[in-house]
């Protein structure tokens, strides 16, 4: 399986939950491209496990995700996963719902390599019910895909994430 | 828990969704035993209205991540079955392998995610991450295993975007399903592993007859694809008469629908399909439920668990077999064709890990979905919880709060509820006379806790 892929795209998120599809949309768009070899793409849905699995098979992860924070809608940042601060996970723990702390605890108790594990966070207009991007996502797309096809890049070249 | 104590537990942890438990236990008399489901309906139904009914099995697979596959397969077996579309036996052995990736995950999540951590007295799988880690790494190893499954034929890990009405739009190549099929046999000390450690637990004594439910094929394999109701009780259901297997009802205290059988409360679900189909098994399953001492009389729904290690031994053998199959002859098979243009109702049925699921569709003359039903096994299942835990309390009368609350939480994640998908966490809550327990988290301690 990723035996070969070196740096896993992740896009996590329900596209019918609106601007919570972000993390698969730009994860489609992605896997349109000609990816260099070691560099696949992974929808997720609400699997946020995958993180560990491909962690635990030896790949670098870039988790794309729809992630409150402030800014426009459409802004992003690059968060490593084993930065410190994430809160305490959630005690009701549901196999749907994986949140990151939850990943992240789990993660460090199996002594997984989460410095390989990056989030590009994405943020949102609207959450809501109904299909489709919000119109300032929609727009933002083509950046957001560069900007993932960048972290890529970067990732399998042994650079963090983000810089230009 | 003396006679007059109710009790309230807020929040039942580990398993998918919200919901609460609540029992009011005054002078030795259960005066109410409820499942409260909490959480808000996602109204899937009405989503499909108007929609081409090709675009069924990408939406409904939405409802939920762990059964996405049992979702697609259950929405594409009934567009097929109102446009009269018959699939070739080479379609439904890929569908069918992807369903063993499906099983595989979802068992092996709840097996050792959701039940372990009570078998190694750990709040959760996290602390169990650290003081075993050995097993919960080789659950994420089976899991992203199944995880491959479902990639190879379904195009995604989850959420699968390759079923078409009459075929599949993705045909693994053979590479593809020799790489699968050396991974699978590659698993077998994990697989077995799973065996061995699950025949390690002694599960809680408790019994209870429940009509029993599953769609079984017509084929003698072991139930998975859908085909007609059998009941435990003799009688024999066609799939559109699902109604009189499993008749959905509103509940005051539940925003997920209840189903009754004939009889009152029916199970589904991996217990329910042991009962009626373990003859059906491979070897390789009969011997694993032969290790887990799990006899097809059990009517305890704390065998659940181990009927699901049954079972996720069969999907992976299973597993093997289909990808040999499929390498005997992989061409793609072609298209099978619309016979019924005009449209109807078609219901499709699915055996996914929780149970019987039931997509019910009509499709108009465009082509588009005038009117859709979904019976999800979890709420086919409540009424069975409820019963259960009416029959269970009682002789817990006496033992220690937290121990109680601990037990009637494993009785509820037993059934490995997808309140997600029913509707979608658990809170107990005993409310009483002399004393009432306002919201706590699952055993959380108490004033006279032990």
């Amino acid at each position: 399986m990723t035996a070969e892929a070196m740096v896993t795209v992740v896009g996590a998120g329900n596209p019918l939950v609106g601007d919570d599809g972000v993390g698969e949309a730009v994860a489609m768009r992605l896997a349109e491209l000609s990816l260099p070899a070691g560099a696949r793409v992974r929808i997720a849905g609400g699997d946020a496990l995958a993180v560990l699995e491909e962690l635990e098979a030896g790949c670098k992860v870039l988790l794309v995700d729809a992630a409150r924070f402030d800014g426009e809608p459409g802004a992003v940042r690059f968060v490593r996963l084993d930065r410190p601060g994430w809160p305490e996970p959630a005690a009701s723990l549901s196999l749907h719902g994986f949140d990151l702390s939850t990943v992240f605890q789990l993660g460090r108790a199996l002594n997984l390599p989460l410095r390989n594990a990056w989030v590009m966070a994405v943020r949102p207009d609207a959450v809501e019910p109904g299909r489709g991007l919000s119109p300032a996502l929609s727009r933002a797309l083509p950046r957001l895909v560069a900007d993932a096809h960048r972290a890529t890049l970067q990732m399998l070249s042994g650079l963090a994430p983000g810089g230009e | 828990m003396g006679k007059g104590t109710s009790i309230s537990v807020h929040h039942v942890t580990r398993v998918e969704g919200h919901g609460n438990i609540v029992v009011d236990l005054r002078d030795g008399t259960l005066q109410r035993c409820e499942l409260q489901i909490v959480e808000s309906p996602r109204f899937f139904e009405a989503l499909l209205k108007d929609r081409p009914h090709d675009e069924a099995p990408r939406i409904t697979c939405r409802i939920c991540g762990i059964c996405s596959v049992g979702h697609a397969t259950a929405s594409i077996q009934a567009v097929e079955a109102a446009l009269g579309i018959v699939p070739g036996p080479k379609t439904r052995t890929l569908r069918r392998l992807n369903m063993c990736g499906e099983w595989l995950q979802s068992h092996v999540l709840h097996a050792y995610f959701l039940v372990a951590p009570d078998l190694f007295q750990a709040p959760s799988v996290i602390p169990l991450a650290s003081s075993h880690p050995e097993i919960v790494k080789r659950a994420l190893r089976l899991k992203a295993l199944a995880n491959e499954i479902c990639y190879a034929i379904g195009g995604r890990h989850v959420m699968p975007i390759s079923y078409l009405p009459g075929t599949m739009g993705h045909w693994p190549p053979p590479a593809t399903l020799e790489t699968l099929r050396a991974r699978l046999l590659a698993a077998r000390p994990d697989v077995e592993a799973t065996v061995e450690l699950f025949a390690t637990i002694e599960w809680p004594a408790f019994e209870q007859e429940i009509e029993a439910l599953a769609a079984l094929e017509e084929d003698g394999s072991y139930p998975m694809m859908g085909g007609p109701i059998h009941s435990s009780r003799g009688p024999v259901f066609a799939p559109g008469a699902y109604r009189e297997a499993s008749a959905e009802h509103l509940v005051e205290h539940s925003a997920a629908k209840h189903t009754r059988g004939a009889n009152g409360p029916v199970r589904v679900g991996a217990l329910a399909r042991y009962q009626l189909a373990h003859e059906r098994l491979g070897p390789a399953a009969k011997k694993a439920a032969a290790a887990l001492k799990l006899s097809p009389a059990s009517r305890n729904p704390f065998h659940t668990t181990p009927a699901q290690v049954v079972e996720s031994v069969q999907a992976w053998d299973e597993a093997i077999t289909l990808c040999e199959r499929l390498l005997a002859d992989p061409a793609p098979e072609e298209r099978a064709p619309v016979t019924r243009p005009r449209g109807g109702v078609g219901v499709g049925l699915a055996e996914v890990p929780r149970g019987t699921l039931i997509h019910d569709y009509e499709v108009g003359s465009d082509g588009r979905i005038v009117r859709a039903n979904c019976v999800i096994p979890t709420g086919q299942n409540l009424a069975a919880i409820e019963a259960d835990m009416r029959a269970f309390v009682p002789g817990l009368v006496g033992k220690p709060r937290e121990q109680i609350t601990r037990l009637m939480e494993m009785l509820v994640r037993a059934y490995d509820p997808c309140i997600s998908c029913a509707v979608h966490l658990l809170d107990v809550s005993f409310v009483g006379d002399e004393r009432h327990d306002t919201a706590g988290g699952a055993g959380a301690p108490t004033p006279d806790g032990p």
